[in-house]
């Protein structure tokens, strides 16, 4: 394959089997036969209605969930077969940034051992008390934060700490499941913001699992949808905005409220 | 954590987490104290002094061998809460062993520790106790060993429970995607995160423990004489229950008043660490954010 | 005419540091047949301001300091029974989340049956009649085999149409939404808005909407209000606010929201949003949003603006306007 990608997928599939003492196996498929790839410094957006299977397939790249068919490969290296140092290493490669900022903490931790935590286990050799304030200063919050647990903090920055921690890793790629949608809009302009600017700086991969089509178009390059636990639609961002090529995609498109413009009150009512 | 004139509050807000917290803290000091409180030996026997009821001399009486009462009461109150005590910390450790490892773990190693757990549960706790008493023969150390057999599965399957939830919280995955270890998982992540509601349920379990030994001992199974245990005071009271009252009105005010110590504990610490009141105690103490 | 009528509303949250205001005086007016936004970020007061209109306050552990709530000729906070009468009937309320507001162990028609024989006191032939009446009204696919669900085998959407048939089931005059199906997909909360909005045509009920999304806010109300720090910033008609807003703060969210619409793409205006501060913003005389505001001057902070009536309609609150 010519376009290799940092993270291939390739022909994924995952079933999941649900089973009672007294009833029937009921096979349920979560995602089938999707294959993507996402490429070194670009933001790809994944995006569907909830039950259409993308943050599985997000799962599954991190490692978190097997799959039951096809492969995921990183740096051309499949990376379930992974173990020990190797699978170290991928973990410190792949970061996630998850939806719920609150239930993503530990609520028994200190903020600073939060965002230490990737940099103890992954065996970071230089000044932590250092790193860790750079980290904070990096995602905008005040050095003092270190000392707080969650409960101290507001979303916002519960959600900026998360990023923190994913960049405590210094990872390739950050998979980005629903980030914003616990958020209030002005925290998640002020997040997207933080997100383009570190990926300027770093060359971090994002997958922007989503079904909040602004914050797509505000972040995204490509746009891949999915249906159904199946891929209807690859697209450039522009394009996929212009001139959508699946019914799905018009419908999601068509579902974002907006001011004024196209959809007026009138023209729906 | 918090700060200590919160945590005062906090226990003022809770009031049966104060109630509890005190009796609790009188009760150990008691215990502690017991010398400086009482100066007669409570074995020494004087039988020119039997059954007195309770006077100047001896305030809360003394028996038929002519013990003083009172230090007998204080000294059973080192019996009850060394039992009580190491019978928890040791059945809390074997049950933290057994359920992380069943929660954790899961599949064909869950099975196996639950349903041999359920086996222990399934039989009446004080019926197993005896036999295994009768077998073991009696006395103070065998008692303990006897409780942490009967009580380890029960905090085994608390404590797999709180596993298997808190193992599904996001900040789980989060942690394995920083790179965390199966041991750093458990002791950092998911441990510190059941702790709550088992520490309510200990505190409660101790009033059950106590009760227990006090049981066994009047049974002339735990506790031998001439050891001042307050099952045993009240099995010799028996045969005076209407001579001499006393006998029985002080050791079972004093199980009365521990068992109700522990349970108040209990109470306020499930009350305090319920996540459900977080929200009414954090409005409390000023967390009114998210 | 006006249906409902809040008057200087205060409801604080009591703290160890003394009293967190999450309404601070907020009077507005309901009127028959609209819709009314209420507008705000997390932490704004505007879904306590739902829950005190339902006399539900007390159960979140907040405290209705003073004010009147005015239906029917009546001031329900000052007498304790004249919710009875009116909750759920007269005003009824579609919670956020489906999940804690059904009972998990009952089916749905069952629910919504007790419902109906509890408030209205139907015999069983007219609550089965109905039951079947109100959810195709609420046009769910197959209402038949929903009544006979449990909650936990339907998906979001369905859900909160069954609250919303909950809601209409004792044929209301006035219906709180709080953000609903907010925290479902978007193409779900369109549908469930839209079904809302051909209810309220159709019945003529009055509609509280509380939403933080400005589009949400945009395609289904008649007049908002803007609300920050438990006090309303700015309030009219919709399209006037948003297409000619007059508080900087009204100015600022709508540009952060142009900006995310627009893709972000241009310059930054995000620093005209400066972030909210978590601190507990100490207890100043003035205007709430000061000490974020980019025009405040001093007199901002010591002084509390009133409100300026810009005309029939339009209010704000904002001593720039007040010059």
């Amino acid at each position: 394959m010519k376009e290799q990608g940092l993270i291939q997928v390739k022909n994924l599939s995952k079933t999941f089997t649900v089973s009672g003492w007294l009833k029937a196996k009921n096979n349920i498929e979560a995602v089938q036969d999707v294959t993507f790839f996402l490429k070194s410094g670009e933001t790809l957006a994944l995006v569907g209605e909830s039950g259409s299977g993308k943050s599985t397939v997000g799962r599954i790249i991190l490692g978190l969930v097997k799959p039951s068919a096809g492969e995921v490969t990183y740096r051309g290296v499949p990376i379930h077969s992974l173990k020990g140092d190797r699978l170290r290493a991928y973990r410190k490669a792949v970061q996630a940034v998850f939806q719920d900022p609150h239930s993503s903490l530990n609520p028994r931790m200190r903020i600073g051992d939060i965002i230490a935590e990737p940099l103890y286990n992954f065996g970071y050799r230089g000044e932590l008390r250092k790193r860790l304030g750079y980290l904070l200063e990096v995602v905008g919050l005040s050095a003092d934060f270190a000392d707080r647990y969650p409960h101290q903090c507001s979303g916002g920055q519960k959600q900026r700490v998360t990023i923190a921690r994913a960049l405590a890793a210094e990872p390739e790629a950050i998979i980005l499941d629903e980030p914003l949608s616990a958020l209030d809009i002005t925290i998640q302009t002020q997040i997207i913001t933080l997100l383009k600017g570190l990926q300027a700086e770093h060359q971090i991969s994002y997958l922007l699992i989503t079904h909040d089509l602004r914050a797509v178009k505000a972040m995204a390059d490509r746009v891949v949808v999915m249906y159904k636990g199946s891929i209807v639609e690859t697209a450039t961002t522009e394009q996929f905005f212009c001139c959508p090529g699946h019914t799905h995609s018009r419908a999601l498109i068509d579902a974002i409220p907006v001011i004024g413009g196209l959809q007026s009150r009138k023209d729906i009512i | 954590m918090r700060s200590f004139k919160t945590f005062i509050r906090i226990a003022f807000t809770v009031k049966p987490l104060l109630l509890g917290g005190l009796l609790v803290a009188f009760l150990c000091s008691v215990s502690f104290l017991a010398p400086i409180i009482t100066s007669t030996d409570p074995a020494a026997q004087n039988l020119a002094a039997s059954l007195n009821s309770p006077g100047e001399k001896w305030i809360f009486g003394t028996d038929a061998l002519g013990r003083d009462v009172f230090s007998r009461v204080i000294y059973g109150s080192r019996i009850s809460l060394t039992v009580a005590v190491s019978v928890t910390s040791f059945s809390l450790i074997a049950g933290a062993v057994l359920g992380t490892m069943a929660g954790y773990l899961g599949g064909l190693v869950d099975s196996v520790i639950m349903r041999v757990s359920d086996v222990f549960l399934s039989l009446p706790a004080l019926l197993v106790a005896m036999i295994l008493m009768a077998f073991l023969g009696p006395g103070t150390s065998n008692l303990i060993i006897v409780f942490i057999i009967i009580y380890g599965p029960v905090f085994a399957r608390l404590i797999r429970g709180q596993v298997i939830s808190v193992k599904s919280m996001p900040y789980i995955d989060a942690a394995r995607i920083s790179g965390a270890s199966a041991l750093g998982l458990i002791t950092k992540y998911i441990l510190p995160n059941c702790i709550s509601p088992i520490l309510a349920f200990t505190a409660m379990t101790i009033g059950d423990f106590i009760i227990a030994e006090t049981a066994l001992s009047f049974l002339g199974l735990g506790v031998q004489p001439p050891e001042p245990s307050w099952g045993l005071m009240l099995a010799d009271a028996r045969n005076y229950l209407f001579s001499a009252p006393w006998l029985m009105i002080f050791p079972g005010l004093a199980v009365m008043l521990t068992v109700l110590g522990f349970n108040l504990l209990g109470d306020g610490l499930g009350y305090l660490l319920n996540p459900k009141q977080h929200k009414r105690i954090g409005v409390i103490h000023g967390n009114t954010e998210s | 005419m006006e249906i409902l009528r809040v008057n200087d509303l205060r409801v604080y949250f009591e703290t160890g540091r003394g009293p967190v205001k999450a309404v601070d005086g907020i009077s507005f007016g309901l009127n028959r047949g609209e819709t009314l936004g209420i507008v705000g970020e997390s932490g704004s007061g505007k879904s306590v301001t739902a829950l005190s209109i339902m006399g539900l306050a007390q159960k979140i552990g907040a405290r209705i300091v003073s004010g009147e709530i005015w239906y029917d000729g009546e001031n329900l906070l000052g007498q304790p029974h004249a919710y009875r009468k009116v909750r759920g009937k007269k005003i009824s309320y579609i919670p956020q989340e489906a999940g804690p507001a059904l009972n998990p162990v009952l089916r749905v028609g069952k629910q919504l049956g007790e419902m109906l024989a509890a408030h209205l006191g139907l015999s069983a032939r007219e609550v089965r009649i109905r039951t079947a009446e109100l959810l195709e009204k609420v046009e769910l696919p197959d209402p038949h085999l929903v009544a006979r669900l449990y909650p936990h085998q339907l998906s979001g959407g369905i859900l909160q149409r069954v609250l919303l048939a909950i809601a209409l089931s004792c044929s209301p005059d006035i219906v709180i939404a709080d953000e609903p199906a907010s925290s479902l997909d978007t193409t779900i909360q369109a549908q469930i808005l839209k079904l809302l909005r051909a209810i309220k045509e159709r019945e003529g009920l009055s509609v509280i909407l509380v939403a933080h999304d400005l589009g949400v806010v945009y395609q289904n109300c008649d007049r908002i209000l803007i609300m920050y720090g438990g006090r309303i910033m700015e309030s009219g008609p919709t399209r006037q606010v948003m297409e000619n807003p007059f508080h900087p703060y009204t100015v600022s969210l709508l540009e952060t929201y142009r900006y995310l619409e627009d893709g972000m793409q241009q310059h930054e205006p995000v620093k005209r949003c400066l972030p909210p501060s978590s601190e507990n913003v100490p207890h100043i005389p003035g205007c709430i949003f000061a000490y974020r505001c980019l025009m405040a001057r001093e007199t901002c902070f010591f002084k509390n603006p009133s409100f300026l009536k810009l005309n029939d309609e339009r209010t704000v609150s904002c001593h720039h306007l007040l010059r």
